[in-house]
């Protein structure tokens, strides 16, 4: 089995640094965003099996990101799949996720063991 | 004085010179001399950081000893440099990994700092101690008197700390004297109080029996001003506490019909449709339609008719087409909301004489784009 | 002769005492300045917010963007507004019958199109022709209407708005994200807020990339440099010294957050007047105390937002003109509170404060000049008078600059580089040789026209792009 690339697309840094050291620890190959911009290039360009998505981030939002990946034709949620991790956790919000195809709705504060058992069931999916 | 002026004149402007050229020496030299410093410790505190960063994310996932990372600990710097590393990554997670960074911050240094910053003359430290002490997994019992009494204060960050570190340790009846210490308190704002119980629900773990009657008791003590109960009504509603329905429900059949509290019973109605019982529900919508719908509060009545659509209950059409005519446009707008929901009606024919074109337009049109 | 000597003597050394006077109160104010901003950063910390991404129990904020041709920037700077770390917010884009592409881009950009929202007539505004918005972008909506002034755009916006809190800003500042947290927790702090103001800071030469500061660097000018170090002193230092007592006078019409309900209670922005801004947050002082309701109107030195300053000497005198205009007309409006104990430290200090200190300055100090030198060529003063004169003036003006640039590094240091801070330490030296002097003679210019009854805006030009990445 080749190995897994997951994009995390996350502004603080430490919760990044920490999804990032389970992710490899895990043996994913792993690439880490700040923004919205390059998150969505990176997305993109790299095509990764998984990305975990902030909402609010500089730039552009999550939402705007799934967006455009909705209207992208290259693109549907089975070849990108998405996790949201975000502290948006309003049913509105969660609602609006799923609605543009996240995969899963993580709200912050989370915990990490539960997250790395979604994560491996949504790469499973 | 004018003699003095001119006779010293020149003396005063040396004088003023002098300071002159003296501060700025002291601000250039000061501003080099504090940049440079700056500079330095800048660049030392990142590499610090760095490091920190690091050991924090192998011990918070278990990789590393607590031992270690007390060894790599030496100057206040390095707990300086700790603290915010923690203060910045505990808000988005919780389980295992918040354990263990609530554990560093019981680390000697940071502990003693906080304990003296507690017995501090300046209200604003001790609320800053107050808001260390609730982030640890436990706290000495000899601290509430303290923290009770400071609950007390009239300085409403002092108050809201305390009672903070309070919701997050204390035991219930602690609690239950702290939040009233908050709802008594004017200088604290309603959305400070919503802080308060967002984290007291928070803390119970799932369970939100003893919460529940902590907050419906606040609302039958009725000491409370009107703005509060109806916070605590919100709280009860917004946050979910299904185990206050009968309460919320007997508290509104039980309001008076005379409406002299508008707030409260707007608060009320807001959650009637999502707390009524099948036995209940009748009496419901019997004092909406006959007391509620011809409130004289605008609040009041644009609340009853986004129940009323909520409950979709037939009986209730009438009284929606009647609040059509109402003076206020909201009200319209809500009853025709509500209208909308039901099956069979058409709303685009209902439009009542009394309402001029333009505004009508504006109110189909909003009801139908919601819809959409 | 003797007499006319005489009298001249005494009038220099009553102006050498108020130029004493003045500055040693902006000296007091700025101490003063420092310990409240001290103060209010630890209380920004406070209150945790924990539900506001989870409940609808928090206060709601709808921004208010009035915009009149701002087709280079409107995109950017809207969705700049987009972008803001809150969660129940709306965005309304007014457009103030602007006559380029403005509207046009904004549908394109966001694929508006009309929509119908009721829109209560509380405040008296020019007719709203259309109202646009799209499900995608549920928060933003466009409001187009016939050309007013801006505060009849401003009360078109609060007629459309829903929240319960308005920000009003200018279309083109750039907000920081956390923006609408931070001037949040003025309201949670204290019940009574009404409204809150914001600092403005100098955009001109830093750089922008994703809707947020990256470099803070000077401007590249010197009027935009002279500009820096003004935009410190009065904005940052003197009105966070106004909010330690309590007595802020002015929420700048670029960033400000009102509670909704009161600003309708004292019928919104007032329509003819130049300094609409100033205008508001003093009715709402003078409501809120004659009905004896308690209220607080805050400063908060951190929350930023970066706005351009004009870098043309012909745009900086016009809008320094207009700004002496609204200040009289506003002044003027309300002179009853003028030195009356009923409102408070506001009537006996502030009012009076910027009556001397600001209103009257540019008359007081040219004829100084003026004076000094007829004084001087008649003998009624001797040289060395002359010189302490001119030391009171503008020695002790250079050590305001010099303590406001050297506060900033005390307290903020937005500015990265230590090249920069020298820099703007030896423009404070420098702005009180010459440009004090054409900014004294704009102010008067100011006031004149004041009195001659001119209340146009003055084109206002802006050089265009600086946030776009």
């Amino acid at each position: 089995m080749d190995k897994k690339y997951i994009l995390v697309i996350e502004d603080e840094e430490m919760t990044a640094r920490l999804i990032l050291y389970r992710l490899k620890a895990l043996g994913y190959e792993v690439e880490h965003v700040r923004d919205g911009i390059t998150g969505l290039k990176t997305i993109k360009e790299k095509k990764p099996d998984l990305v975990v998505l902030d909402v609010m981030l500089p730039g552009i939002s999550g939402f705007e990101i799934l967006q455009d990946l909705e209207a992208d034709k290259e693109f549907d949620s089975t070849s990108i799949k998405v996790i949201m991790l975000t502290s948006k956790s309003r049913a509105e919000d969660v609602s609006r996720g799923f609605e543009l195809g996240a995969m899963e709705y993580m709200p912050k504060p989370f915990k990490m063991d539960e997250f790395i058992l979604r994560l491996k069931r949504v790469l499973k999916q | 004085m004018i003699d003095y002026l001119n006779s010293h004149a020149e003396t005063i402007i040396l004088v003023v010179v002098l300071i002159l050229a003296i501060v700025s020496i002291i601000v250039f030299l000061g501003a080099i001399y504090s940049r440079w410093i700056m500079n330095l410790t800048k660049k030392k505190r990142r590499n610090i950081k760095e490091e920190l960063s690091e050991y924090v994310v192998k011990y918070a996932c278990g990789d590393l000893a607590f031992k270690e990372l007390e060894k790599r600990l030496r100057t206040s710097t390095d707990h300086q440099i700790l603290l915010s590393i923690i203060n910045e990554l505990s808000p988005s997670i919780s389980g295992t990994e918040r354990d263990r960074l609530q554990l560093l911050l019981e680390l000697p240094v940071i502990e003693k700092f906080f304990m003296g910053q507690l017995k501090s003359k300046k209200q604003l430290e001790k609320a800053k101690a107050c808001l260390y002490l609730s982030r640890l997994k436990s706290i000495d019992s000899k601290l509430f008197p303290h923290l009770l009494e400071y609950s007390a204060e009239e300085y409403s960050i002092l108050s809201y700390a305390s009672c903070m570190t309070i919701i997050v340790h204390g035991d219930d009846s602690q609690k239950r004297i702290a939040l009233k210490n908050q709802l008594l308190n004017e200088n604290l704002s309603d959305q400070a109080l919503n802080d308060l119980f967002v984290e007291f629900q928070d803390v119970s773990g799932g369970d939100f029996t003893s919460e529940a009657k902590t907050i419906m008791g606040f609302i039958s003590e009725k000491i409370y001003s009107h703005s509060r109960t109806a916070l605590l009504i919100k709280t009860l509603g917004e946050l979910n506490y299904h185990e206050s329905a009968e309460f919320l429900v007997n508290e509104f059949l039980q309001l008076s019909s005379d409406l002299d509290e508008p707030l409260v019973a707007e608060s009320l109605i807001t959650y009637m449709p999502v707390f009524a019982s099948e036995d209940t529900e009748s009496n419901i919508l019997e004092r909406l339609h006959l007391v509620y719908a011809n409130s004289e509060f605008r609040e009041v009545r644009e609340a009853t008719m986004t129940a009323l659509g909520m409950f979709g209950k037939e009986e209730s059409i009438p009284i929606l087409k009647w609040a059509m005519y109402d003076q206020d446009f909201y009200v319209r707008f809500y009853a025709a909301k509500s209208l909308q929901s039901f099956p069979g009606i058409l709303l685009s024919s209902m439009k009542p004489e009394t309402m001029i074109q333009a505004d009508w337009d504006d109110l189909i049109g909003e009801v139908n784009s919601l819809n959409s | 002769m003797e007499i006319l000597l005489d009298i001249l003597y005494v009038i220099n050394v009553l102006i050498f005492g108020y130029f004493i006077v003045v500055n040693g109160s902006y000296i007091i104010l700025m101490y003063f300045s420092y310990v409240q901003t001290k103060k209010s950063r630890k209380e920004s910390k406070i209150f945790r917010l924990s539900g506001l991404f989870d409940s609808r129990l928090y206060k709601s904020v709808s921004i208010l963007a009035p915009a009149f041709n701002e087709e280079e920037s409107i995109i950017e700077s809207t969705r700049g507004l987009l972008n803001l770390e809150f969660t129940d917010y709306e965005v309304i884009i007014i457009n103030d019958g602007s006559k380029d592409n403005t509207l046009q881009k904004l549908i394109d950009h966001f694929k508006l199109h009309e929509i119908d929202r009721h829109v209560p007539k509380e405040l008296i505004s020019q007719p709203i022709k259309a109202i646009y918005g799209n499900r995608m972008y549920s928060n933003l909506f466009v409001v187009d209407k016939i050309n007013g002034r801006k505060a009849d755009a401003l009360n078109a916006g609060i007629n459309v708005s829903r929240k319960d809190l308005i920000c009003a800003v200018d279309s083109d500042t750039l907000l920081e994200p956390t923006v609408l947290q931070q001037m949040l927790m003025a309201f949670v702090a204290d019940p009574t807020t009404v409204a809150v103001g914001g600092v403005v800071r100098v955009a001109n030469g830093c750089t922008f990339t994703l809707g947020e500061v990256e470099k803070v660097n000077i401007p590249k000018t010197h009027i935009g440099r002279i500009q820096a170090v003004e935009y410190l002193r009065s904005f940052l230092f003197g009105r966070t010294g106004w909010d330690y007592f309590d007595s802020l006078l002015i929420i700048s019409g670029a960033f400000g957050v009102f509670d909704r309900k009161a600003v309708i209670n004292v019928g919104g922005y007032l329509h003819d007047t130049v300094g609409e801004d100033m205008e508001l947050v003093i009715r709402l002082h003078r409501y809120f105390r004659e009905k004896g309701i308690k209220y607080r109107i805050r400063f908060l030195p951190e929350p930023v937002c970066w706005t351009e300053v004009p870098e043309s000497w012909s745009v900086l005198g016009r809008q320094r003109n207009r700004w002496q205009r609204g200040l009289a007309d506003t002044l003027w409006r309300h002179r009853g509170m003028m030195m009356n104990p009923k409102y408070g430290s506001l009537g006996v200090f502030a009012m009076p404060f910027y009556l001397f200190a600001e209103l009257l300055s540019p008359i007081i100090e040219l004829s100084g000049y003026v004076l000094l030198g007829i004084s001087l060529y008649l003998g009624a003063i001797n040289f060395q008078f002359a010189l302490l004169f001119l030391t009171a003036a503008v020695l002790l003006g250079m050590i305001l600059s010099v303590l406001s640039v050297m506060l900033e590094e005390l307290t903020f240091r937005r500015y990265d580089r230590l090249r920069d801070v020298l820099i703007l330490i030896f423009y404070a030296f420098v702005e009180n040789l010459g440009y004090r002097q054409i900014h004294a003679w704009w102010r008067f210019m100011g006031l004149i026209d004041f009195l001659k009854g001119n209340k146009t805006w003055g084109e206002m030009t802006r050089s265009k792009g600086t946030f776009s990445s």
